[in-house]
């Protein structure tokens, strides 16, 4: 296995990796971008063949034009850099493509892993054809794949909306969106946003865009179930009340796609491999990593951007990307500048901004209770170890009352995904079965590997 | 919390597989005792280990005569508990690597034959008709048809709930703090929700066993020793024997083969088709993380003796902290400077293997004062007498 040292590695070349990738280069660092992905650019700048310009949205168009200016540079390294895992010394395991494996020795780590989707499972939630808001969006703009004939968007928040909206200007159909958040929680985003007049006129533009393809869009509705022999062929719908209960009679609505959003929650994974103390935030997406001002975490020399401390959306990232790389510098040994200092608390104030905006989106994809409570007992809800919904209850009704236990008892999150996928919501199936005054337990931590890999990549490659 | 006052006929410290089959035990004796467990079950070693039940691996002499006793009475466990816990009676390869390591398999193979053990060498073909994921040019390996494994959560789920159907009761999250005396004598059980009288308490605690006993003034030679282990994606079944390396077996009882290159591992299909791949044996103070050493070291001798691992993912790793003690046996039964408190602790690896005749054992002590084997061996006492255990401790670090 090869060593490697470098001065930073970042772990995630989104938004807030290029930025602090961006500012640390300038200072003359040796610095390893590392991601999974084919390109780098995360979920805000994944681009269509055809390469939008960005729009309306500032952020989108500096991260682009930050990923303009590197792509000459990494295409020196074509092929993508997946983190296996961080060990105790910041030192890293990572392969690329081609399950070569390396050793990193970074002297200081930023970890900008973003976010992923929280699923909430229903009745028919495995079927072919049920997926992520943002599993659509990313077949849409990465692949050019429309993801169905017929698509249904649901679940709640500004997400399902960008989902349809793309699905739409791609040539899809889009029956319906369905927003769980009623009118009440739509005015008080829209009056959150009054200071954001970039954001307001992309949701408009949404909006605007799938009312004139005839798409049907409700507040105040839900998924009940998704059904077809197979694959989806229809979603069950109905009103539901602000606690999510469904109130009025159901209806059946064709589809072959349903995409389902319900926010994001931060990618933990290595924070928690790393061991950096965990906040809770229930207005951030729920658990997020703890940092101080400069956006250093518990563990030293380990600083951390972005989703990771709380989902914000493209904006914080690009802030909070150049804020922990002028605390990397100062971990380093440099002492920043006038001009720095000033440049810095002018981001911290900025991230203010941008946290404020992330609570508003948060409120608007909150959960109620009631979309929890009405999961029949045979709905699958590890999808690794399948595990159903019944097991679940049985399990807490006889004694399993912590995450870990429960994961102990059922193999829970054992499985290929580590839980990414269930974690959150079993964490919020748990809180509503118990009850009680509930203090937020910490997820499952993730261990290395963090994605599979093979016995002979981890044993150093093929012996010579 | 007042109600929470109460008394126990015993008190054991440890919600891992020894302190559940020592309460399971205790209730088949006829006794109400009480189990209290700092976090949930299993949350210790014994949720981060192997289920190998190898009897190969055990020192011929009452060590294996122990372990020979413990399976029989496991199996016979699997009628009586609540539970299934996926034991499986699979039959045992020692893979040896070369011919000093066969030489030294030669004396302990005849040594466990003289004991009772139904094992014998086979030669590299033998082997792999055994075992045909084995690798081409495996040198030779001891077999024996009796080693087994099993699921150590479900056996720790499924003792625990046995002995809650027999009247246990089962404290997690309920931290012991200290231990109340009368006249040198234990008489009450302090713990973070509140205090429980009792006359007797088991200490069943692995690693963190030291750390208790200090509260009574004992300063024991159990020490932690970090495990690391890697788990598979499931697959179709591939191996048909539970297999160690002989270095294994060498690292724990001949100082000179250990010194020599080579891993130990032991190699596990899991019923649900994982793979386990263990372990690292290393002292590392209290740190269960992982580390790129110890997965690199581990991969490489797996793939090195079944070639076929290569390309298999691996999903998930994880470390245990293991109760070493100086002279690789646990310390069972009663402590001679405090009396009511009995030992049932530092197995190092045979936890899982001896947990079984542990509990019996230590009921036999409780209700009658003397188990039915002789295990002056295994008496926390032989430590009593050293000036320094800790000496011991620095002369076999690794």
């Amino acid at each position: 296995m090869d060593t490697e040292h470098c001065d930073v590695a970042i772990c995630g070349a989104g938004p807030a990796g290029l930025a602090a990738a961006t500012v640390l280069e300038r200072a003359g660092l040796r610095v390893r971008l590392l991601d999974e992905n084919i390109q780098p650019g995360g979920q805000l700048l994944r681009h269509t063949a055809k390469r939008a310009s960005g729009g309306v949205d500032r952020a989108r168009r500096r991260g682009l034009r930050m990923l303009d200016q590197r792509t000459a540079k990494e295409r020196q390294r074509p092929s993508p850099q997946r983190v296996i895992g961080i060990f105790p010394d910041r030192e890293i395991l990572a392969a690329d493509a081609g399950e070569h494996v390396i050793r990193l020795k970074p002297r200081a780590v930023i970890l900008a892993t973003g976010a992923r989707e929280r699923y909430l499972p229903f009745a028919g939630w495995t079927l072919p054809g049920v997926m992520g808001a943002g599993a659509a969006q990313i077949l849409v703009k990465t692949h050019g794949v429309l993801p169905a004939r017929r698509l249904v968007a649901a679940g709640a928040g500004p997400l399902i909306y960008a989902a349809a909206a793309d699905t739409a200007t791609a040539g899809g159909r889009v029956a319906a969106v369905l927003d769980q958040a009623g009118w009440q929680d739509q005015w008080r985003l829209a009056l959150a946003l009054c200071r954001r007049p970039a954001k307001m006129l992309e949701g408009a533009a949404y909006i605007i865009r799938l009312q004139l393809r005839g798409c049907r869009m409700r507040c105040g509705w839900r998924v009940r179930s998704a059904e077809g022999r197979g694959r989806l062929e229809q979603v069950v719908v109905s009103r539901s009340d602000a606690q999510g209960f469904p109130t009025g009679a159901a209806m059946t609505i064709a589809a072959d796609g349903l995409a389902i959003g319900w926010g994001l929650v931060a990618n933990l994974d290595l924070a928690s491999q790393a061991g950096c103390r965990l906040a809770h935030d229930a207005r951030l997406g729920g658990w997020v990593v703890d940092t101080d001002q400069d956006l250093a975490t518990s563990v030293p020399g380990i600083y951390a951007a972005g989703e990771v401390t709380g989902i914000g959306g493209g904006a914080k990232a690009l802030v909070e990307g150049e804020l922990a790389a002028l605390g990397v510098l100062t971990y380093l040994g440099g002492s920043l500048g006038r001009q720095a200092e000033a440049r810095r608390r002018r981001l911290n104030r900025l991230r203010r901004g941008e946290l404020a905006l992330g609570r508003a989106l948060a409120d608007a994809s909150r959960v109620p209770p009631g979309v929890l409570s009405g999961i029949p007992d045979d709905t699958v809800i590890c999808r690794c170890e399948d595990v159903t919904m019944g097991e679940i209850r049985q399990a807490v009704f006889t004694g399993a009352d912590s995450l870990l236990s429960l994961k102990r008892t059922l193999r829970l999150g054992m499985g290929i995904c580590q839980g990414r996928t269930c974690g959150p919501i079993v964490a919020d199936v748990l809180a509503l079965l118990t009850r009680g005054p509930h203090v937020p337990e910490p997820p499952w931590g993730t261990r290395a590997p963090i994605k599979p890999v093979t016995l002979e990549a981890l044993a150093g490659g093929p012996e010579t | 919390m007042s109600h929470f006052l109460q008394e126990a006929d015993a008190v054991v410290v440890g919600g891992g597989v020894i302190g559940a089959s020592v309460a399971f035990h205790l209730t088949c004796a006829g006794l109400r005792p009480v189990l209290c467990e700092g976090l949930d079950l299993a949350s210790g070693s014994s949720g981060a280990c192997d289920g190998l039940v190898f009897l190969q691996s055990k020192k011929p002499g009452i060590h294996l005569h122990l372990a020979l006793e413990s399976q029989r009475r496991l199996e016979a466990l699997r009628c009586v508990l609540p539970m299934e816990f996926e034991y499986l009676r699979r039959g045992g390869l020692v893979v040896i690597g070369d011919e000093a390591e066969y030489a030294a398999m030669e004396r302990y193979v005849t040594a466990q034959r003289q004991n009772g053990l139904d094992v014998r060498l086979v030669d590299g073909c033998e082997a792999r008709r055994l075992e045909p994921a084995l690798a081409a040019g495996t040198h030779a390996a001891a077999y024996s048809p009796l080693d087994a494994q099993i699921n150590p959560l479900r056996l720790t789920f499924a003792l625990a709930a046995g002995a809650r159907r027999n009247g246990a009761r089962i404290l997690t999250r309920t931290r012991v703090t200290g231990f109340e005396r009368r006249a040198g004598a234990i008489c009450a059980v302090a713990t973070s929700r509140g205090s429980i009288q009792t006359g007797t308490v088991v200490l069943a605690t692995g690693a963190d066993t030291p750390r208790l006993a200090s509260l009574m003034g004992l300063d024991l030679p159990i020490r932690p020793r970090r495990g690391q282990l890697l788990v598979t994606a499931p697959l179709a079944p591939l191996l048909r024997h539970c297999l160690i390396s002989a270095h294994y077996i060498a690292v724990k009882y001949d100082p000179a083969l250990a010194a020599r290159d080579g891993a130990s591992v032991s190699m596990e299909q899991t019923e649900r088709g994982n793979l386990l791949l263990g372990s690292t044996r290393e002292f590392a103070g209290y740190d269960r993380h992982t580390t790129v050493a110890g997965i690199q070291s581990i991969a490489a001798a797996c793939t090195r003796i079944v070639p076929a691992l290569k390309t298999v993912q691996v999903i998930r790793s994880f470390a245990g902290l293991r109760p070493w003690t100086p002279d690789g046996l646990p310390l069972l039964g009663p402590v001679p400077e405090v009396p009511g408190l009995l030992l049932a602790a530092g197995h190092e690896g045979d936890g899982i293997a001896l947990s079984a005749i542990t509990g019996a054992l230590i009921a036999e002590w409780i209700t009658s004062g003397h188990p039915h084997i002789d295990v002056q061996d295994f008496s926390p006492a032989r430590f009593s007498d050293r000036a320094s255990p800790k000496l011991a401790v620095n002369g076999i670090a690794s």
